[in-house]
């Protein structure tokens, strides 16, 4: 590592060591706070009455009516004023003070008590302060950790030792993060209110991930290391909503309301029983998009192709301009059109019916577009026209000739049709009412209904059954599809 | 422009094949004509007329008459009933979009650029790839399902872990709040999309000639000079390329906000697309409105993609010579 870059990086760690020392939480004193509940009080109470004053005067009722009534707002008013007058003098007065409360040494101060109501009221949480001092003193280990392994490896130009210090700084970082997230969740009783972290927070967890980007874009190693253990952050992030998906459909309600967990249990039977129980008649709708997704996949690419070829091999008037007009036409925002589209569908008859949903992937501008590439790539015409000697009509020619030729690009765009036309919700959401012939993402709306309010593990097995099958798609042709993807994006 | 001459071009299309055999062309690509021209072009001008017409309810889906602009009022006239309603939902829509694509296009080009980096050589790389892309594949409603079912109130994963880890002691409303709805929202949409942005990336980085590369590497470029010299100059039409169907996209966003958050809290969430539905598809159906709204977003839309792409446009003849040099 250079000299200077060293040199940043261990103040930088220095000064983050001594901010643990500083105060980063205070816990004022809440008598203003105590104050306000009354004020909205009275403030409700003066509204009450007017509202009643104003009754009486629409009914036309008698003046001693009106009178004692008047008697009644002001007094509430009187009283109103002066609580007001009392908490503008606590304001301005910044009266009682607050306790203040640092990192390191620092204990919580004695005068602050936990409001155990306010715990009781969840029966997850815990306030430990000893626990959450044990975790300060970690973080600051761990920063103090890195400091010293850079301090090691001294000036020299790569060694391990940056490594494990980058990594040991990451590890404070993210434990300073909790301890400061935590500290401010203590439920403090009154008169001191919970804890107002000060600007402090900012710099304490700045500076060191300052450094840790600093040392770590210095040293090719460390930034290896780094990138691995960032990217393997992001791919737990990816998996772990579709695992604590798959882990909750196993557990039962009782479970799942204790709290979280990443171990599956035994409840999966149970909680399918409930969910075809309520009529979430999943094959159903597994059949319904399954014909309406290779349906409309098997006419989107053979037509594709056919578009394709007819773009490639033959020289017609007009083919030029035809081919710009579908690369122009690739843009075409699809939903902009959902009204007129229906409505159009409605004269024609076709509500309720598969067809809008099928026909309308013959025109895939997207897929002839890859298709043609594809073909100008990979189609010797000698082959058309050996085909052609051999007496063999032109879509024979096709279909036995060119289209085997095009398997592998017909295959990764027929990939890519299911899953677009599988995931499709709106417009069978829009064309399709009849609950027989539902689709499987419309199906998913239904487990968010009230029907399945309580029945959390019931509400997880659907999602995971409607998931797991493109998951197992994905991980088993997980290959075509980036490919699919990536020729997709590479238009130009 | 100039149209090939028998004989002269085309070497191996000569002779009899080219005369016989190019009217054929007109059934290849007729299937796809046709198809177009019925459920893509028509709707679209369907649509355009629905805007002007008196289209409200069933009945006059059969039998609307045209009476001009008044429609486009609701969305022009500050005391109309739907004007407010519309341009929150357009502001929501930009809102969450941008919320979402500055960090994905960040991210994408960070990690495409690490894992096409030569002289880092990663391990890994397919199958970080593999499950970075993931989420894109599963159904959008599904995940909706899934987040509403995490954030849920008051009991679901994600308030059951802050109070375990003792950062919240009472579970948290997440969908009664405007911002951490929004940021759900943005955030399962950049959770979607930054792997796929990330392997158009990759693939448009792979596509650079590797002898500029090499140049770079005997010149002794840095990694960060290989980057911001070769590789972002080289890929900026592929990033305009993603800027533009990702606005298109996100402007049409439906299926997350529908059923994550119903556009919920106030209305607050709200896009466009959910706007358009609940004004043609639930109530008393007002197509015509619906149609309107769907006229200025796509006006909106086709301007401002002509907009980027005027923006983006090469103004340094450098650059344009170098991505020359690299095809």
């Amino acid at each position: 590592m250079k000299r200077t870059r060293w040199l940043v990086v261990a103040t930088l760690l220095l000064i983050t060591l001594a901010l643990f020392f500083l105060p980063v939480a205070r816990f004022p004193e809440d008598a203003l706070g105590m104050l306000q509940g009354d004020i909205d009080k009275f403030t409700r109470r003066v509204e009450e009455y007017q509202a009643t004053y104003d009754r009486y005067v629409a009914q036309g009722d008698p003046k001693e009516k009106l009178d004692k009534q008047q008697v009644k707002i002001d007094k509430a008013k009187a009283t109103l004023n002066e609580l007001l007058a009392e908490a503008e003098e606590l304001k301005s007065g910044d009266a009682g003070g607050a306790l203040k409360y640092s990192l390191l040494p620092g204990r919580l101060p004695a005068e602050l008590q936990f409001d155990q109501m306010r715990i009781n009221e969840s029966k997850i949480y815990q306030a430990n302060p000893e626990q959450y001092y044990l975790l300060v003193y970690l973080a600051f280990g761990l920063l103090a950790g890195a400091l010293v392994l850079l301090l090691l490896g001294g000036g020299r130009l790569v060694s391990k030792l940056y490594t494990l210090s980058s990594i040991l700084n990451l590890a404070g970082i993210l434990v300073l993060l909790y301890a400061i997230l935590r500290l401010k969740a203590f439920p403090i009783l009154n008169p001191y209110a919970d804890a107002r972290l000060t600007g402090l927070q900012f710099p304490l967890l700045l500076l060191p991930l300052a450094a840790l980007l600093i040392s770590a874009s210095g040293v090719r190693n460390t930034k290896r290391t780094m990138i691995y253990v960032l990217c393997t952050a992001l791919s737990i992030l990816s998996i772990l909503p579709f695992w604590l998906m798959l882990v909750n459909a196993t557990r039962s309600t009782y479970q799942i309301q204790q709290g979280m967990s990443l171990l599956p249990s035994t409840y999966f039977q149970s909680n399918l029983n409930i969910l075809t129980g309520k009529q979430f008649d999943i094959l159903v709708g597994f059949k319904n998009s399954a014909i309406i997704a290779f349906g409309a996949t098997i006419l989107s690419v053979y037509f594709s192709a056919l578009t394709a070829y007819g773009l490639s091999v033959y020289n017609f008037k007009g083919s030029k301009f035809l081919y710009s007009f579908i690369l122009a036409i690739i843009m075409i925002p699809g939903q902009v059109t959902a009204t007129g589209f229906y409505m159009f569908m409605y004269r024609l008859n076709l509500i309720n019916s598969y067809v809008p949903l099928i026909i309308p992937a013959i025109a895939a501008p997207g897929t002839v577009f890859f298709l043609k590439q594809y073909l100008s790539a990979n189609l010797q015409l000698s082959l058309v026209e050996a085909s052609r000697i051999d007496g063999a009509g032109e879509f024979l020619t096709f279909n036995k000739i060119v289209m085997p030729l095009m398997m592998p690009a017909m295959a990764t765009m027929g990939i890519m049709a299911v899953i677009g036309s599988w995931n499709n919700y709106l417009t069978p959401l829009m064309l399709l009412s009849n609950p027989t012939m539902k689709t499987l993402p419309m199906m998913v709306k239904e487990l968010r209904g009230d029907i399945y309010r309580t029945e959390y593990g019931s509400i997880y097995v659907g999602l995971s059954l409607t998931a797991l099958p493109l998951m197992v798609v994905y991980f088993a042709l997980s290959k075509y599809i980036i490919a699919g993807v990536a020729v997709g994006g590479v238009k130009e | 422009m100039e149209k090939p001459v028998a004989g002269t071009s085309g070497g191996r299309r000569k002779g009899l094949s080219k005369v016989n055999y190019n009217r054929y062309g007109y059934y290849f690509v007729a299937p796809f004509i046709i198809v177009f021209l019925i459920f893509q072009l028509y709707p679209i001008i369907f649509t355009f007329r629905t805007s002007v017409s008196d289209a409200i309810g069933w009945d006059k889906i059969n039998n609307s008459v045209i009476i001009g602009f008044q429609n486009f009022k609701m969305y022009f006239d500050k005391s109309s009933p739907l004007f407010l309603d519309f341009w929150n939902s357009f502001g929501n829509t930009l809102l969450i979009w941008l919320a979402n694509f500055i960090p994905q296009i960040l991210m994408a080009l960070v990690l495409a650029s690490w894992f096409t980096d030569t002289r880092m050589r990663l391990n890994f790389r397919g199958g970080f790839k593999m499950l970075i892309f993931m989420p894109n594949i599963i159904t959008a409603a599904t995940i909706a399902v899934l987040f509403y079912s995490i954030f849920n109130y008051p009991i679901a994963p994600a308030n059951s872990f802050l109070q375990q880890a003792g950062i919240l002691h009472a579970p948290f409303e997440f969908f009664r709040s405007t911002t951490a709805a929004r940021s759900i929202i943005s955030f399962v949409q950049w959770w979607m999309w930054y792997g796929n942005t990330m392997i158009i990336m990759i693939a448009g980085i792979m596509g650079i000639s590797p002898e500029l590369y090499e140049a770079g590497l005997v010149d002794g470029c840095s990694s960060r000079q290989t980057f911001y010299r070769i590789t972002l100059p080289l890929i900026k039409p592929i990033l305009l390329f993603n800027l533009v169907t990702s606005m298109i996209g996100g402007l049409q966003m439906f299926d997350i906000p529908h059923l994550l958050t119903e556009g919920n809290p106030n209305k607050t969430t709200n896009t466009i697309a959910r706007f358009i539905y609940q004004q043609a598809f639930t109530g008393s159906r007002n197509f015509n409105y619906a149609s309107a709204a769907s006229v200025i977003l796509f006006i909106f839309i086709v301007m401002a993609s002509l907009a980027l792409f005027w923006v983006m446009r090469d103004r340094d003849p450098a650059a344009r010579a170098l991505r020359r040099a690299g095809k």
